[in-house]
Formats: structure tokens, sequence, C-alpha cells
């Protein structure tokens, strides 16, 4: 694989410089790649992408490409060292997705599905969905700073609609 | 808006879709943005036993308005298409039509994911559902030649294998409840197929399963017409075995296997080996040779006690390439032998599990076979033969009873350097939380004492 540097800008100005294999998890920019719409010289603008989140996006996407090229290699790996690369991974993503805030989460979500990077789509809407899950509405309201704008009896209209999933 | 409610609808699905069906729902309530969002999750999934309370006095009346939930839904969906589509609904007897609207729903939005279980929960082996002897519902012709269809698990659905397009069977199939005649030509020659799993099925004759999968499950099948049963699977990771024990025989099986889980159901075992015991010891210790390939195998205390019957030099254990050795077990004395068999021919087992499924109240035997139990594992020569890879040893539903012990004092010994070369590191207890008071505190207490005499042997003891 080659190690082809690319640049990217984001919607800030700030230049980002990045493996071509790593930015190639976008399938935005990999097809940006194939066409040749890029000038080795030039940054590839990104115009709906601050830097605080491209450097993000590019910190998952740098993580991850070390995964795709073992992918060829896991024949000789044995279930163990695949088992134990996984759960790093894992672990990795946890604390990745730990560290940052609900607001960054919707910006990077955004960021990952305008670059369409379907790991890392996924990844995001499982870390919201798990902060949904378990919960009261009211307990999710709360935490996503909802506004309940039914009225009570509207409310009661939806759960009786429902009723075996609010049982 | 809030900061969740204002991304963008596509981004809003893809969250929801991530949610179980039912917490989905529940999003409904949140506010007036989300009541009708989810409507376009792409996992959708229907279940009689979460909508019809089970103690209602007018089922009838409940089924009919289940049905009316489903298809009120799907009338209401506004999405392109979906993922999965999930159905559970027991003997849809009446509502035939209204399942095949649901079902071509689904093949219209592009299912990739499609579980139609029309099984009644209360079935507990395949002579219930036989005796019914009913199918109420027929897969519709639309989904045979569904070209987006990754997985198709239909219980209690009839079908017709034939008329699967060949190249055409989905990834994952899974088939339950049904009588099934030919399953030869569904696994032989079909290259998009890689995980099969058949469950409670009866009827099969001829059993010879050869083709590319991965995945083999044959689960609780009533055989009792025909015990033949050959395996030719050299592409085969996961193998999974439950029910009667066959004639098995196996032409070529790969030497990788990722797990192979084996459960001759019977329990209780026998009290004494005759005839009929010592032919199947040949042939499960037979099998297992055929399956030496597993790097995790888990075995049934049914397996432990026959293997040890096996004497025909053709069929003997030979090691095998285990590295996590599972046994469920009753820890029994008449499984002794059979541990041990197995333990020596595990050259390169690391971590053994002791899944223990408590004592058999009918046996009371300290001996059989020619051993006592208490001075079964006190044999020198045991750690002979014991694998000097062991690193961990892990008990779930440790209880402190004697036949416990025995073994743990045994593997533990191994560890205080009773033998050359790498030393177990630690053993694992779970004690069940709800075990009655007075029991869990006699097993804390054993636990105890055996980390008190462990040594360099980490006794570690956790609470489930």
């Amino acid at each position: 694989m080659s190690s082809n540097m690319i640049m990217l800008k984001s919607s800030d100005g700030a230049s980002f410089e990045i493996e071509e294999a790593a930015a190639r998890k976008s399938k935005i920019i990999a097809n940006m790649i194939e066409v040749e719409c890029v000038d080795e010289d030039k940054a590839i603008p990104l115009q709906n992408v601050t830097g605080n989140i491209l450097a993000l996006v590019i910190e998952y996407c740098n993580k991850h490409i070390v995964d795709d090229d073992d992918d060829v290699a896991t024949e000789e790996a044995s279930e163990e060292e695949e088992e134990a690369k996984k759960k790093k991974v894992d672990d990795w993503e946890a604390e990745f997705m730990n560290s940052m805030s609900l607001e960054t989460m919707f910006e990077l979500l955004l960021a990952a599905n305008y670059l369409n990077i379907k790991s890392l789509i996924d990844l995001v809407c499982q870390t919201i969905a798990n902060n949904i899950k378990d919960k009261t509405p009211e307990e999710v309201r709360k935490i996503f700073s909802i506004e309940n704008d039914f009225t009570p009896e509207e409310e009661e209209e939806i759960r009786k609609e429902n009723a075996w999933a609010f049982g | 808006m809030d900061m969740l409610s204002s991304l963008p609808e596509l981004v809003l699905v893809m969250i929801i879709s991530s949610l179980s069906f039912k917490e989905c729902v529940r999003t409904s309530v949140l506010s007036k943005k989300w009541r009708n969002l989810c409507h376009e999750t792409r996992n959708i999934v229907f279940k009689e036993s979460e909508y019809v309370d089970r103690s209602a006095s007018d089922k009838k009346s409940e089924r009919i308005s289940f049905v009316d939930y489903m298809k009120q839904w799907v009338n209401r969906f506004n999405g392109r298409y979906i993922e999965t589509l999930e159905i559970y609904f027991s003997l849809p007897l009446g509502f035939e039509a209204d399942i095949e609207s649901l079902i071509k729903f689904a093949v219209l939005k592009q299912v990739k994911n499609l579980v139609l279980d029309f099984s009644n929960p209360s079935w507990i082996t395949t002579t219930n559902a036989s005796w019914y002897s009913m199918i109420v519902v027929e897969l519709p012709l639309c989904v045979y030649s569904l070209t987006t269809l990754e997985s198709l698990k239909i219980y209690s659905c009839g079908f017709d294998p034939s008329k699967f397009m060949k190249s055409r069977l989905p990834r994952r199939l899974s088939i339950g409840w049904v009588e099934l005649t030919d399953i030869e030509s569904l696994v032989s020659n079909s290259p998009t197929l890689e995980s099969l799993s058949i469950n409670f099925c009866w009827g099969l004759g001829n059993k010879n399963i050869a083709g590319d999968i991965k995945e083999f499950v044959f689960e609780n099948c009533d055989f009792s017409s025909d015990k033949n049963c050959s395996f030719d699977l050299p592409a085969v990771e996961f193998f999974k075995y439950s029910g009667q024990v066959l004639s098995f025989s196996s032409k070529r099986i790969n030497m990788v296997i990722k797990e192979v889980y084996l459960d001759f159901m019977d329990v209780n075992g026998y009290d004494e080996p005759d005839q009929s015991t010592k032919v199947e010891g040949e042939v499960l210790s037979g099998f297992l040779n055929s399956l030496r390939g597993a790097r995790t195998l888990t075995v049934c205390p049914y397996l432990l006690q026959a293997i040890q019957e096996c004497e025909n030099p053709l069929y003997l254990l030979r090691p095998m390439e285990t590295q996590h050795l599972v046994l469920r077990t009753k820890l029994n004395v008449v499984e002794f032998k059979g541990i041990r068999l197995l333990l020596n021919n595990c050259p390169k087992l690391e971590t053994l599990t002791l899944d223990y499924l408590g004592r058999n109240i009918f046996s009371k035997g300290l001996t059989y076979g020619g051993i006592h139990r208490r001075t079964y594992w006190l044999q020198k020569s045991a750690y002979k033969y014991l694998p000097n890879t062991l690193k961990v040893v892990v008990v779930r539903n440790f209880t402190g009873g004697k036949n416990e012990l025995y073994i743990l004092n045994f593997l533990i010994g191994s560890g205080r350097g009773r033998r050359p070369g790498p030393v177990l590191e630690r053993v694992e207890l779970y004690i069940q939380n709800e075990m009655h008071e007075s029991q869990r505190m006699v097993a804390l207490s054993k636990a105890e004492m055996l980390q008190s005499t462990s040594g360099d042997v980490q006794v570690l003891v956790h609470n489930t």
C-alpha cells in the first residue's frame, strides 16, 4: 500500500495532512481519488466540517487503517491475537467516544455522514442510542434537553396506542 | 429546538435504527418532532409475547388487535427500505392473508434479514409440533427470489427447498419446527450459503451434510427413522450438534474450527455400561477425533461418560488442537475418566472451563468403573498427562461440593509446581447470587479454603 499523503482543509481554514489509506475510509474522498480530482499539491476543501471535528475524524481514520491492512494477513493470526486486537480497538473506540460531549458527538455524526464513513456513523449512532435505551422518556428528554411539546392528553394517547412498548 | 432533534432526519433514522424496536417505539412520545419518526426505523420486530398479555382472558381479540397493530405500522411506514423484519406469532390461524401482506411489504422494502417464527412457545420437543402437524403459513413465492435477502429464519413456516435458486440462497438460513425431508440439496452446491441452522425438525431421512458452509447447527431434531449422519464440511468454522447420538461419520472436516459444541441431551447418563453404550462410546470418540481441529470445544455429561468406554483402537481419542475446553458437567464420578481422557488429549489447552450443571440427585455414586471419586484425582501419575500449557481454570456455578473440590485441588496442585514446565496461573470461581444463603456461605467458605492453600495459583471469586 502506498503511503501517499493527502491534504484536507476544514471549513474554518485549518489544513490536515493524512495518509491516503486513512483518507480512503471516507467513501467521498476515496471517490475523489479514484476519479483523480485530487491535485497532489492542493488541499481537498471540506466545507461542512470544522477543524476540531476533522481532527477527530482523522484520529479515527488513522486508528482504523491498521486493521484494514491486517485483514489481509488474518489467516496467519491466531484467533486469540485477533480477539485481543478487536478488544483493543473496542476499548479505544469506547475511550474515544467517552471523551467527547454530546454536542461534539452530533457534529462528528454529521461529518461522518457527509464524508460517508460507514463504521464511524455506526459507532456514533450506537453511542447515542446507548444514551437513549433503558431510560424513561422523561430521562431521555433531560439528557438531550428535548422540550416536551405534547399536551398531557396527546402524550397519553400515544402511550395508549403503543401500550405494549410502555408496559 | 434541541441539538439532537435538529439533526437531519436521515441521521435520526440511523440513530433510532440502532435501538431495539421497543426502545424505538418509545421515542415517539419524546416530542412532536419524534411522533412519527419511529415509523421510519429500518429494524421492525413484532412479537406476540410482547404485545399480548399472557394472562389475558380474551386472547383472541388481543391477537386481532396485534395483527391490526402490525398492519397499521406497515401502512404508516414511510421509509424507502428496511433492514430487518421479524414476526413472532404463534400459529396465526385465520390471519394467513395478513401475514402474507406483511411479508410482501418486507420484500417490497428490500429486506435484508427476515425472521418468520410461527412456532408455539409451549412446544418443547419435536413431538409437540409434529403431533400438531400443521403449517399455517407457507413462505410466499416472492421471498425465494428476493436478491437483497441476507439472512432468513423460518420457524413453523412451510417452504419448498427446491424453489430457492441455487445461486440465490441467503447467506444465513435457519429452519425450525417443520418436517424437513431434504437438506442435502440445500447445502450442496449453494455457493452463497454460509450458515445453516436446523432446529427442532423431523422427518429427515438421508443426512449427508456436504458443502462449503462455515457454520452448521443441528439442534434437537428428531432422527428416529434413520440414524445415519455423515458430514463433509471442509470449510466449517462453527459446528454445533445437540440431540440424539447418531451413527456419525465424517469425510472431511476443517482442521481449524473456531468452535465446536456437542450436547447429547441425556443428562442423567446410565448406571452400568452395556453393549449399546459401548458402541455409542466408540461413535462419540471417533466423532471427536474428526472434530479435533476445534479451538474451543464444549462437551456434555453424556459424552464424558461414554467416551471412556471406547476400546476400539480405530476410534480411540487422539490429541486435539483445542485451546479452550468447556466441560458442561455434573462432576459425577461417572464422568471423571472422560474428563481426564479429554485433558490428556488436549496438549495445547490454555483454558479449562467447568460449567457445573449441578449434582445429579439420583446418583449417589462414589465409585464407577473401578475408580473412587476421592482417590481418583490424587493419583500422582495423573499430572504426567495434564497439558502443561494450562493457565486458567474457570468454574461456573461453583458450589463448593466435594467432587468440585477433588478436581480443583488436583488442578491447583499442578500449579504448585508438582510438575515441571509452565504452571497454572489462576482459578476463577463464579458463585451464583441466586443460591440459597446457606449454600452460598458454604461455597464462599470453600472458596476461601482453596485460596488459603493455593500457593502461587491465584484463586479469584466472582459473584454473578
